[in-house]
């Protein structure tokens, strides 16, 4: 079910009144009504997938169940072990196994053997990469001893799938929605409202900003070859828009429906093209995949501690694994890489933790040289969106040769470049926004103080308005392939 | 809670006040009440007018026909009264003005998997098929706004529509677009220049054979008879394929249609040869919209 589709704006209020009005007294009710509820919601997608998640469940909490008495370390690491591989090797199949099997041979072929392969026509289960790494992180934590394993099936598997964020994330760690499911939730009509603000911004951010966008993204490099290098510029553009809004978008949306439920989601954008250099791009870009790359992956692997060359090392390895983790194909891979690369010179000269508050805190505008790092680290990833938008490693050279080429200097032109004028017109306004917003949770989160209610729902109306004047083609969030 | 859920009613009182609104208005005519006594018909002219594609799919879906006839303003132009006067034949035109290729695909399998066609006309000329815009995204839209009161209520068609409706209550003004107050020198240059600029940056559709080639084949499978027409245009206009450097892609068109039941009107002859056949370089007149129907209707093919 898609949170921009009408199922979704039928199916919420239906969880919510019988969440609130029927059984809001009795806790495990609750939690069955969300695992009920999440299984409809993924369910409509395709319900065969739910066997995955059910046995990744049932997996996670028996892992959790048996590494609670378990004091042996031996026993421990094979419990661990044992989920990490089952978790990963459906992960694996699903997502990586054409991949795998076609590189394979490739590279046998270089050497001249000719091997046959069985390309499987499969499926891919949307949100299989988000839920794995929300388990897996439960499983981590139980053997690392930092969360209690859970003996409450309903309030597991309630974790699991909760259907805000079961798709595309953000990716919570167990240490912090688990115990939400613990407690009774009462409502909270701030809360409330806030989450419905949240959910309308993030619509604004994925019907308006990610759809309009998508429009003129797909157009341009859908058909690249027939574009100069100025009008590919601003194809990728339009697409570092289009991802921001839409994935964005789509957390605002989770968290805002959580809130709705009486839960507090993590935070996962934290507007990332204000930021000034590269590691600050990361700190507020995806942050859940980030902190779950650096907690379960680049500190087992040492994470700083070592050398410079464990540093460089750990680096490269998170960004590759994190370009990975977004789809089977090389671009994501070279999108990876190019980020690490991005991050040396920061990392070697111990400037990556520079940047920590947001920009011009406290302050109406930026500095000149706060504009020009701006600039500078929004042109490099929307280089490197090249190449995750791209759909082959071809594709992404033909389309930078065409874009340092004499034609980078021409007009950009493309067909009904018109009708790109009035999204241009609510980037800009929506980017002012973003700016004015910058040091709240979300953009329009502190219109409360800043605007007499009056005032605040003509911004509603007008926000909703605006929102149905854009609609498009109604287009799926670009993270459900991930 | 109590009071979150009547802030939120509150709230929502302009969105029922517009659902209401778009039901008793009903530009589109989506509810199907045409005859209800409050009504008049030009709130359909003003539908029409701001979607030709929503208006005309949901009067399909009304009134479904198995005979039509798909393309663009050329094709729009074989009036279905016309078309029964000559051949005493009741179609539906499905033409949309200024479609491309994509766009009448769309439409073809929108209708022909949604409902019983017998036979279709479609009209297709070199022009609509450069690769660039070729999505069929307008016809798409229509199928996504008329899947559901929702969908239909909310969107900016239906906005437009209303306020339109809402002038003409007022001023008695019903909108008019698309129309140009020039002389017919005036109209004829505009047209060719804007047809130089198309075919400057045409890039012919490489796939076109095969997505014919499964048309004609969905189409014998399932027992629909498809005749494609290339629409008469002026031979300025033919011209400016050639000055365009666009010979052997259109070449390649011709070859392609030539495979099917075909008739090509677009040569250059003494139809197309005179200024006075054509409002412009790419719409005839009615005299030889005639005419067109007439070889159309009758099968008869000159490939």
């Amino acid at each position: 079910m898609l949170f921009n589709s009408i199922d979704f704006a039928v199916f919420l209020p239906i969880v919510f009144l019988l969440y609130w009005f029927v059984i809001q007294r009795n806790l495990r009710l609750q939690n069955l009504l969300i695992v009920i509820a999440s299984f409809v919601f993924y369910g409509w997608w395709d319900w065969r997938f739910l066997s995955l998640i059910i046995f990744s469940t049932l997996v996670d909490y028996t892992v959790g169940l048996r590494l609670k008495n378990q004091e042996n370390l031996v026993k421990r690491k094979t419990l661990l072990l044992t989920s990490i591989l089952i978790n990963l090797c459906f992960l694996g199949f699903f997502k990586y196994f054409n991949f795998f099997q076609e590189n394979f041979i490739e590279a046998f072929s270089f050497f001249g053997y000719q091997l046959k392969g069985y390309s499987l026509n499969i499926i891919l289960p949307v949100g299989i990469s988000f839920y794995t790494f929300q388990t897996l992180s439960y499983t981590i934590d139980v053997y690392r001893r930092k969360l209690e394993p859970t003996s409450d099936f309903i309030a597991f598997s309630a974790f699991v799938s909760f259907f805000p964020q079961l798709v595309a994330g953000p990716i919570e760690r167990a240490t912090n929605l688990l115990p939400q499911f613990y407690t009774k939730r009462e409502f909270d009509y701030s809360k409330a409202v806030d989450g419905m603000r949240q959910i309308l911004w993030g619509l604004f951010k994925k019907i308006v900003i990610a759809d309009n966008c998508a429009i003129f993204a797909n157009q341009i490099f859908n058909n690249s070859t027939d574009y100069n290098g100025s009008t590919l510029v601003l194809g990728a553009w339009f697409f570092a828009f289009q991802i921001y809004g839409d994935f964005s978008g789509y957390s605002d949306i989770a968290i805002g429906t959580s809130r709705l439920f009486g839960f507090n989601l993590m935070r996962n954008f934290n507007f990332p093209y204000f930021s000034r250099d590269i590691a600050e791009f990361w700190r507020r870009w995806h942050i859940s995949l980030s902190t779950w790359f650096r907690d379960y992956l680049y500190i087992p692997l040492g994470g700083s501690r070592g050398g410079t060359w464990m540093k460089v090392r750990n680096t490269f390895i998170i960004f590759i694994v994190s370009g990975f983790w977004h789809g089977a194909n090389w671009t994501f891979i070279i999108w990876g890489a190019l980020n690490a690369i991005y991050f040396m010179p920061l990392l070697l000269s111990n400037n990556n933790r520079k940047n920590l508050e947001i920009v011009a805190q406290g302050k109406i505008l930026p500095n000149l040289k706060e504009i020009l790092f701006m600039l500078l680290t929004f042109s490099l990833t929307v280089f490197a969106w090249i190449f995750f938008r791209a759909e082959s490693m071809g594709h992404a050279w033909q389309i930078i040769g065409q874009v340092f080429s004499k034609t980078l200097f021409a007009t950009p032109y493309f067909e009904n470049g018109t009708r790109a004028i009035p999204v241009l017109i609510v980037l800009a306004i929506f980017l002012l926004i973003e700016w004015i917003g910058r040091e709240s949770q979300y953009a329009i989160a502190g219109i409360d103080s800043l605007l007499p209610k009056p005032l605040k729902w003509v911004f509603y109306y007008s926000t909703i308005i605006v929102t149905i004047y854009f609609t498009g083609s109604g287009q799926q969030f670009i993270y459900f392939q991930f | 809670m109590r009071y979150f859920l009547k802030s939120l009613l509150l709230f929502s009182i302009p969105f029922f006040l517009w659902v209401l609104a778009v039901l008793l208005i009903d530009p589109f005519n989506f509810y199907g009440q045409k005859d209800a006594g409050f009504k008049d018909k030009v709130q359909f002219e003003i539908g029409n007018q701001i979607n030709t594609r929503l208006y005309k799919l949901i009067q399909f879906s009304k009134q479904p026909n198995r005979i039509v006839v798909i393309g663009d303003s050329r094709a729009h132009a074989l009036k279905k009264e016309e078309i029964k006067k000559i051949t005493g034949l009741e179609i539906t035109n499905m033409s949309f003005g200024g479609s491309h290729f994509g766009e009448m695909r769309e439409t073809f399998w929108h209708l022909v998997t949604k409902y019983q066609i017998d036979e279709v006309y479609w009209g297709l000329s070199f022009f609509n098929l450069s690769k660039n815009g070729l999505s069929g995204e307008r016809i798409q839209e229509a199928e996504r706004l008329m899947a559901n009161p929702i969908t239909y209520s909310f969107n900016i068609h239906s906005y437009r529509a209303i306020i339109a409706y809402a002038k003409y209550l007022l001023t008695g003004e019903v909108i008019q677009l698309g129309k140009f107050k020039e002389t017919k020198e005036e109209v004829w240059k505009r047209q060719l220049n804007f047809a130089q600029e198309v075919y400057g940056r045409y890039v012919y559709y490489a796939d076109f054979a095969s997505d014919l080639s499964k048309i004609v084949t969905y189409c014998t499978s399932n027992n629909i008879k498809i005749h494609f027409f290339v629409p008469p245009t002026h031979v300025d206009l033919q011209n400016r394929i050639y000055k365009a450097d666009l010979g052997n892609e259109y070449e390649d068109f011709k070859h392609v249609m030539m495979k099917y039941p075909s008739f090509n009107f677009d040569i250059p002859n003494t139809l197309t040869e005179n200024m006075d056949n054509f409002k412009d370089p790419f719409h005839f007149t009615e005299e030889v919209s005639r005419g067109v129907i007439e070889k159309l209707f009758n099968f008869e093919t000159n490939n």
